[in-house]
């Protein structure tokens, strides 16, 4: 399914990337184009919504480590919430749970970010 | 061992070689008449002359790439380090041997480099003159491969007839029968180096025969080059390097360093980018055509180390030795690799190196492109990896990276022996 990642504004300091379809090799102009969106003055936070995840693959995670540098270049944190079982057990053995902070919810996910 | 102890081995033993003529020169003729007055003038001339012949020598033994030597001195980068100074020494060396030589014979000194003084004497002020136009050449401006490989014979030629004047010269034999069997042997090792480089590879002596199966073009400037052995195969490690000469019209018969991109004991596989003149003449390399091959060379070896994360960074091309590596490895160790280009369409082995790390998921695969995201910094590895600097950090590619990254890492307290690095610069 063709990946799609739209941007919303919780809060001055964050926002919230929903991610829905794939995220592989392929994805990275759509990726990096919602976080140009995403990061505007003040924001500090960048949470990713992966409840609508279909896939994600090696060029997927390594597109979100690269959008992890650029975040953090500018001192943002990046946070997930929405996880499945299959994926949050991806992001540990990725070793992708070290650098991004992984909630079941938005709420805790920006509580977090506060 | 690292780097360090071995270079500093390699100067003991080559100090030890270029000293050694003292020992049988002290033992015969009495100190005190070779250094009074105008004699110190002299002696001064002869030891200088056969400390030149003894580094001269080492030198081409140095040159001629032999593998046991390329170990021992710790890489064919620190060979080459240790080439170029020895040379200088040469030239140093040399050079008093003529000023302290002409300012004993004072008033009779022209006559010294005149064809009338013998074929003895002469000769070697034709070894001092292409020496001279060597060091001018070199100081005149980087030399182009065809114009070095001259340099390279003129100066072979240089050394024979140098060390012949310092054998054959009245006085050497006088002094002493061991000084003069040390300095022929010496010289014989030196011809046998220069006649291994120069005849051998001709010859294809130490040479593997290919055959190309497949040029691969990976976009305008750069192709993968797919062989496979006519012969006795090339046996390597991942990560190590070769020169190849191919043979087909068109393309000169140089021979160039390559790093082997595929694993070992598949095929062997080579990627090259358009660099210069030769490079440019191999993006029209066909099937079909012979390859020769001589290694492998290099010491950037993968490290198991499954208890802590590595983390590679490859500088464009400088992505082959993580290519070979990636290609071998078992999914064991827990390893970054960032593979920075200028854009995305340089980045010609993402696809599979992407398909390796679904295999092995510990193996993550990121792309950094200078266009929009700069150059990578230490500051960002540490960002996605905190624990850095508890791993080993492997670098290939410009020299202004390692160079960065490193810095960045020793200001972070990394210890040295988990930092490696591999440039091109010698190459």
């Amino acid at each position: 399914m063709p990946e799609s990642f739209e941007v919303r504004e919780v809060s001055d300091a964050a926002r919230v990337i929903d991610i829905s379809g794939d995220v592989t090799g392929q994805s990275e102009d759509v990726l990096m184009a919602a976080y140009d969106a995403a990061d505007s003055e003040g924001v500090m936070a960048v949470v990713l919504n992966f409840s609508a995840l279909d896939y994600m693959n090696s060029g997927g995670i390594g597109l979100l480590v690269m959008l992890l540098v650029r975040a953090r270049r500018k001192g943002q944190k990046v946070l997930a919430f929405g996880l499945s079982e299959h994926y949050r057990q991806i992001f540990d053995l990725t070793r992708l749970d070290e650098a991004i902070g992984i909630y079941d919810t938005q709420d805790d996910a920006l509580a977090a970010a506060a | 061992m690292s780097h360090g102890p071995r270079r500093r081995s390699a100067w003991c033993v080559i100090a030890a070689v270029v000293l050694f003529p003292l020992v049988p020169w002290l033992l015969v003729g009495s100190p005190d008449d070779r250094f009074s007055g105008n004699a110190t003038l002299k002696s001064v001339a002869n030891l200088a002359a056969f400390f030149a012949v003894a580094a001269w020598a080492a030198n081409l033994v140095l040159a001629s790439r032999l593998r046991p030597i390329e170990r021992a001195v710790g890489g064919l980068q620190q060979l080459y380090v240790l080439h170029r100074r020895v040379g200088v020494i040469v030239v140093v060396l040399a050079a008093t041997h003529a000023v302290f030589l002409t300012l004993h014979a004072s008033g009779s000194a022209l006559d010294l480099y005149l064809p009338s003084a013998g074929w003895s004497t002469f000769s070697g002020v034709v070894a001092l003159l292409l020496l001279i136009g060597f060091v001018v050449a070199s100081l005149v401006g980087r030399l182009s491969y065809q114009t070095f490989a001259l340099v390279q014979r003129l100066l072979g030629a240089a050394f024979v007839l140098g060390a012949f004047h310092a054998i054959a010269v009245r006085g050497t034999a006088a002094s002493s029968v061991a000084l003069t069997v040390y300095l022929v042997c010496l010289t014989a090792a030196g011809v046998a180096s220069l006649g291994y480089r120069l005849i051998g590879a001709r010859l294809g002596v130490g040479r593997h025969r290919y055959r190309i199966d497949e040029v691969r073009r990976l976009d305008e400037d750069a192709v993968e080059i797919v062989m496979a052995p006519v012969a006795r195969p090339l046996e390597f490690q991942a990560g190590q390097f070769l020169y190849a000469t191919f043979h087909q019209d068109g393309i000169p018969r140089e021979s160039h360093p390559f790093t082997i991109a595929s694993a070992p004991g598949t095929e062997l596989r080579i990627a090259v980018k358009r660099f210069g003149d030769f490079t440019s003449r191999v993006m029209h390399l066909r099937a079909g055509a012979e390859a020769r091959l001589e290694g492998p060379f290099g010491s950037f070896s993968l490290i198991t180390d499954p208890a802590h994360a590595q983390t590679w960074i490859a500088g464009a091309i400088g992505i082959t030795p993580f290519l070979s590596w990636a290609r071998t490895l078992d999914g064991s160790m827990p390893i970054d690799l960032y593979y920075c280009t200028p854009g995305a369409e340089q980045a010609h082995f993402l696809g599979e190196l992407f398909d390796i790390a679904d295999r092995y998921p510990r193996f993550r695969v990121i792309p950094i492109r200078k266009s929009s995201l700069g150059r990578l910094s230490v500051h960002d590895i540490e960002a996605v990896n905190p624990n850095v600097s508890n791993g080993h950090v492997f670098i290939c590619g410009p020299q202004v990276m390692i160079d960065n990254i490193r810095a960045g890492c020793e200001a972070r307290g990394m210890a040295a022996h988990r930092i490696h690095s591999e440039n091109f610069d010698f190459r």
